[in-house]
C-alpha cells in the first residue's frame, strides 16, 4: 500500500509539473464555457429579435440557465471533452515511450500492472479536478447569464450537482483510458492521438448519425462511448430529453446502464493496457 | 576464486548474478544465446563486447525488461526482474532515461517515490554525482555528461547491492571518469556488486575483478583481467639485434616461445615477458649482438580485439567461461 501511495504520488508530481497537462486541461475548461455557454448566448442575442428565426431563441436561453446547465455541460463531452479527455490520457501512458522511461521506472520495482493502475488512478483524480474546474466554469457562466437576461436562478439539488459532476468524470475517465490503451497498444503519443479522435470524432459520429435512420445500427449505438455519455447528460436535463442545440448528444439508454456501459470500457481499456504491458518487452 | 559447491551456489544466492543457458532470440543469429555468467558478490565485474553483442538485451533481462526466450537468471538469489530482485538493484542501461520536464531534483524524487525510498536519498545521491547545485536544471537542458550523472544517481537511488551500469562514463569529462571510476572504486569498498558495461577498456582493467567478453550474443571468454591477458598470449619481446633472422631461429627453438616474427627489422616474440633474460643470454652466447629488448605486456584491449577481432586471432576461442583459451 506505501508503494502504491508513494507511487501515485510520484505521478500526480509528473502530471503536475508536465504542462501538456495544464494546456489540455484549461483547454478544456475554456472550450467547454465557450461552446457551452458563450457562443449558445451570442447566438440568442443575435436571433432573439428577428422575426422568424432558425431556432427557438428562449429554447437555447433555457438550456445555458442553472436549472439546465449541468445537462448542457456533460452534454459537451461526447463531441468535444471526450476528445480532450483521450489526449490526456495518452499523455499519461504515452510519455513513458516517447522518452524510454518506463525502463527507468520500472526497475524501481512498482510491477508493470500497478504502474500502469497507479497511472490510471492519478489520470481519474486529474480528469476529476477538470471535470470540477468545468461545472464551476459552466455554472459561473450560466449564472451570469440569468442575471443577465433577468431571468430567475433555479440551482440543481445537491444531488444532481453530484451527478452532474460524476457524469463528467466518467465519460472524462472512459476517453482517458482509451487514450492510454492506445498509447500502450501502439507504444506512442502521435499516433495514439490520431487513432483515438478518428475513432471518437469520425466512426462514432458516422454510426452515431447513421444510427438514428439506420434500425440496425441502434444496438450498435448503445455499445459507443458518446451516445452512453450523451444519455447521461440527457438523464441530468429536468426535461428529460436531449438538448438539440448541443451537437452529438442522443440518448440511447438510461442512466444506470450508460453508467455501466461507460464504467465497464474504463476496466477494459486499463485491464489492455495492463495485459499488454505485462507480455511485452521493454525496449 | 573458489568455486562454490554449496546448495547456495546452485540456487544462486552465492552470487549477485546467476543466469543459466539464458538467450534471447530476435532473429536468427541476433540476440544472447546460452548465457552462463556467475557473478561473485561484491566483485566489480566488467561485461565487454563490441557493439551489437548482446550486452544491452543481457542488462534488461537481469532487470526484467527484457523477457528471456529460454534459461534462467538469478538476481541476489531472487528472479531476475522480479519486485525482490529490483529491490536491490539500481542500474543505469543505455542512456539515461528521464522526464525532460522535470529538473533533475524532480526526476529523483519521482523515481525515489515509485521505489519507496526516502526523498532524503535524493539529496545524497545529488552529492555522490556531483550534481547537487545543478539539481534545478530541467533534464532537457542537461549536458550529456550531466545526464549521465543523474542516471548514475538515479541507479544509486535504492542503495542498491548490486549496481548495474551500462556506459556510465559515456559524455563524461575526464574529470567526470575519474570520479565515475572514485565511485565505482567506493562501492567496492562497501563490498557491493557492479556490472559494468564499458568500452573504456582501461577504465575496466583498473577497476573490474573479473571480466566476460561476449561476442554476437555468445559468451567467449570469462575470467580475471590477468586471465585473460594471459589468454591473448600473455605478451612478448621486441629485439633489435644485428642477424634478425637467425636470432628469430635460435629463439624460436625454445620451447616458452609461441611465435616469432621479423618486422622492418626487429623480432618479435611471442613468450613469457619474464623469459628476456634467458633469451637475451642466448643470443649473446649465440654472437648474436642485442642492441635493444623490449618487454611487452597485453593489454585488456588487446586481449579482447582477440576474442571479437575479425584478425587472424579471431579462431583463438576459450573452451569454457574459464579464462582458458584453445588455439
Amino acid at each position: 500500500m506505501d508503494t502504491v501511495n508513494g507511487a501515485l504520488r510520484a505521478e500526480l508530481l509528473l502530471a503536475r509539473k508536465r504542462p501538456g497537462v495544464w494546456i489540455i486541461g484549461s483547454a478544456w475548461t475554456a472550450m467547454a464555457v465557450c461552446f457551452g455557454m458563450v457562443v449558445p448566448y451570442i447566438v440568442y442575442l443575435a436571433i432573439k429579435d428577428q422575426p422568424k428565426p432558425s431556432q427557438n431563441p428562449q429554447d437555447l436561453l433555457e438550456g445555458l440557465l442553472p436549472d439546465r446547465f449541468l445537462a448542457t455541460a456533460v452534454g459537451l463531452y461526447p463531441m468535444f471533452g471526450s476528445a480532450l479527455m483521450l489526449i490526456l490520457g495518452v499523455v499519461f501512458a504515452g510519455g513513458e515511450y516517447r522518452w524510454g522511461t518506463w525502463g527507468t521506472l520500472l526497475v524501481q520495482r512498482p510491477g508493470r500492472g500497478a504502474a500502469v493502475l497507479v497511472k490510471a488512478l492519478a489520470a481519474a483524480i486529474t480528469v476529476l479536478l477538470v471535470s470540477l474546474a468545468v461545472i464551476a466554469v459552466t455554472a459561473a457562466a450560466s449564472g451570469i447569464i440569468a442575471a443577465a437576461t433577468g431571468k430567475a436562478a433555479h440551482w440543481p439539488s445537491v444531488g444532481d450537482w453530484l451527478g452532474g459532476i460524476g457524469a463528467a468524470w466518467l465519460a472524462g475517465l472512459a476517453a482517458a483510458s482509451l487514450g492510454m490503451l492506445l498509447a500502450v497498444l501502439l507504444r506512442a503519443t502521435g499516433a495514439a492521438i490520431g487513432v483515438g479522435l478518428l475513432w471518437l470524432l469520425a466512426v462514432e459520429s458516422l454510426v452515431n448519425g447513421l444510427g438514428g435512420a439506420l434500425p440496425a445500427l441502434s444496438g450498435v449505438r448503445r455499445a459507443l462511448l458518446g451516445p452512453n455519455v450523451g444519455s447521461l447528460a440527457t438523464a441530468l436535463d429536468p426535461t428529460g430529453e436531449a438538448n438539440s442545440s448541443i451537437p452529438g448528444v442522443v440518448s440511447v439508454s438510461g442512466p444506470l446502464p450508460a453508467t455501466l456501459v461507460l464504467a465497464g470500457y474504463t476496466a477494459l481499456f486499463l485491464g489492455l493496457a495492463v495485459w499488454l504491458l505485462r507480455r511485452r518487452d521493454i525496449s | 576464486m573458489a568455486e562454490p559447491t554449496s546448495q547456495a551456489a546452485e540456487s544462486g544466492t552465492e552470487y549477485a548474478v546467476h543466469t543459466a543457458g539464458l538467450t534471447k532470440e530476435y532473429g536468427p543469429g541476433t540476440g544472447v544465446f546460452d548465457l552462463a555468467l556467475r557473478i561473485p558478490r561484491g566483485q566489480v565485474y566488467g561485461f565487454l563486447g563490441p557493439n551489437g553483442s548482446g550486452k544491452t538485451t543481457t542488462m534488461r533481462m537481469l532487470v526484467g525488461l527484457v523477457r528471456p526466450t529460454s534459461g534462467s537468471a538469478t538476481v541476489l538469489g531472487a528472479p531476475a526482474g522480479s519486485r525482490e530482485a529490483l529491490g536491490g538493484v539500481g542500474a543505469l542501461i543505455e542512456s539515461p532515461a528521464l522526464y525532460p520536464h522535470l529538473s533533475g531534483r524532480d526526476n529523483l524524487r519521482v523515481l525515489a517515490r515509485y521505489a519507496g525510498v526516502s526523498l532524503d536519498q535524493v539529496d545524497r545521491v545529488l552529492a555522490e554525482v556531483d550534481m547537487v547545485a545543478k539539481a534545478d536544471v530541467p533534464f532537457r537542458a542537461c549536458s550529456l555528461g550531466m545526464r549521465q550523472r543523474l542516471g548514475v544517481a538515479a541507479a544509486l537511488l535504492k542503495d542498491p547491492a548490486l549496481l548495474i551500469l551500462d556506459e556510465p562514463t559515456n559524455g563524461l569529462d575526464p574529470a567526470g571518469v575519474a570520479a565515475m571510476r572514485e565511485l565505482i572504486g567506493g562501492l567496492r569498498r562497501e563490498h557491493r556488486t557492479v556490472l559494468l558495461s564499458s568500452h573504456l577498456l582501461t577504465e575496466v582493467e583498473q577497476l573490474c575483478d573479473r571480466v566476460a567478453v561476449i561476442r554476437q550474443g555468445r559468451l567467449v571468454a570469462e575470467g580475471t583481467v590477468a586471465e585473460l591477458r594471459a589468454g591473448a598470449g600473455g605478451g612478448g619481446l621486441t629485439i633489435t639485434a644485428d642477424k634478425p633472422e637467425r636470432a628469430a631461429e635460435l629463439v624460436g627453438a625454445l620451447p616458452e616461445v609461441r611465435s616469432t616474427q621479423v618486422t622492418d627489422g626487429a623480432l618479435h616474440v611471442q613468450v613469457d615477458p619474464d623469459q628476456a633474460a634467458a633469451v637475451n643470454r642466448l643470443l649473446v652466447e649465440a654472437g648474436i649482438e642485442v642492441s635493444e629488448l623490449r618487454r611487452h605486456q597485453v593489454s585488456l584491449e588487446e586481449a579482447f580485439f582477440e576474442l571479437v577481432g575479425d584478425g587472424p586471432a579471431a579462431d583463438r576461442r576459450p573452451t569454457e567461461a574459464s579464462g582458458r583459451w584453445t588455439r
